[in-house]
């Protein structure tokens, strides 16, 4: 164990030591460096991320979770009241309706029931006949 | 910084000299080739000159630098993989040596040879650039954990292959 950690101690030893040496600043490759920053256009405040970006972000998220608040805690309105239906008896049909048109009516449509059942009665005796036959 | 945050370019020329030995010993030992140097270098610089406004003078202004100069070194690497065609990949060989007795300064390219990428890149922050593991974890995007155990591991992995090395060697001497 201790053989491992003396090893590794060595070895940290040997890392360090043989870490080449800094050599001076080259004022050449500075210049062309700061020649080149003065030569590119400033950047615009408005495509830098750290200055607009990320508050306008943040406002953003903050009005979300604000509008989210709000929806989620908004007092709840009572469900608007049905408009009562009046109760019609058959008594108030008569009030409601002409008597003469209402008995015209029922006329017309027992004369279509009787003329229906009249029809099916002569369609389900031709295919009954016509089975047997 | 916070002249050059205002936007004094003059006073970025004093950081720039500051940094320039740095970043040259940083991209040579990570793998960066001579031609290229200049390029990143520049490239660092002008980043660094247009994120001055969010540098935090409370933080210590190298770990902050490297990180930008790391970054600009890996999209480097990513635009300019070195490729080999399958068919001459077994021409490639593997020059690097062992280092002998005597020979520290060999270690960092022995090690360079014999670890991945990463594991050197740990190792050169920590015993190079003579950084914290706290430093290296906010650099490389890591927990300061798990900085420490790929540190453990790529110690263990080149002591492992400089005692193999050492063995080859001995046994190359007998014969």
């Amino acid at each position: 164990m201790r053989k491992k950690s003396n090893s590794a101690t060595a070895l940290e030893a040997a890392l360090r030591q043989a870490v080449p040496s800094l050599r001076s600043a080259d004022p050449a490759r500075v210049s062309k460096a700061c020649a080149r920053i003065a030569a590119t256009p400033p950047v615009s405040p408005l495509h830098l991320p750290q200055t607009f970006i990320k508050p306008l972000l943040r406002v953003a998220a903050c009005c979300a979770l604000l509008l989210g608040i709000a929806v989620l805690l908004r007092p709840r309105q009572p469900a608007e009241t049905v408009p009562n239906l009046p109760s019609v008896t058959l008594n108030d049909f008569t009030a409601l309706m002409p008597k003469q048109a209402f008995e015209n009516s029922l006329a017309s449509e027992a004369a279509n029931l009787a003329t229906d059942l009249a029809d099916l009665t002569a369609a389900l005796n031709e295919r009954s006949l016509s089975i047997l036959f | 910084m916070q002249a050059v945050a205002t936007g004094d370019a003059n006073a970025f020329r004093v950081v720039a000299e500051a940094l320039e030995p740095r970043l040259e010993r940083f991209f040579s030992q990570l793998g960066v080739p001579h031609a290229d140097r200049d390029d990143l270098y520049q490239d660092t610089c002008l980043r660094l000159y247009r994120a001055a406004g969010a540098y935090d003078p409370r933080r210590p202004f190298l770990p902050w630098a490297l990180t930008v100069a790391r970054r600009v070194m890996l999209n480097w690497h990513r635009a300019h993989k070195p490729t080999v065609a399958l068919e001459e990949a077994d021409g490639v060989s593997d020059n690097q040596r062992a280092p002998g007795a005597g020979a520290e300064a060999d270690i960092w390219p022995f090690a360079r040879a014999r670890l991945t990428s990463a594991a050197y890149e740990l190792l050169w922050l920590c015993y190079g650039e003579d950084f914290e593991p706290s430093e290296i974890a906010a650099m490389t995007g890591r927990t300061a954990v798990h900085v420490r155990v790929l540190l453990h591991r790529a110690r263990a992995a080149l002591a492992s292959a400089l005692e193999k090395a050492g063995e080859t060697d001995t046994l190359k001497k007998r014969r």
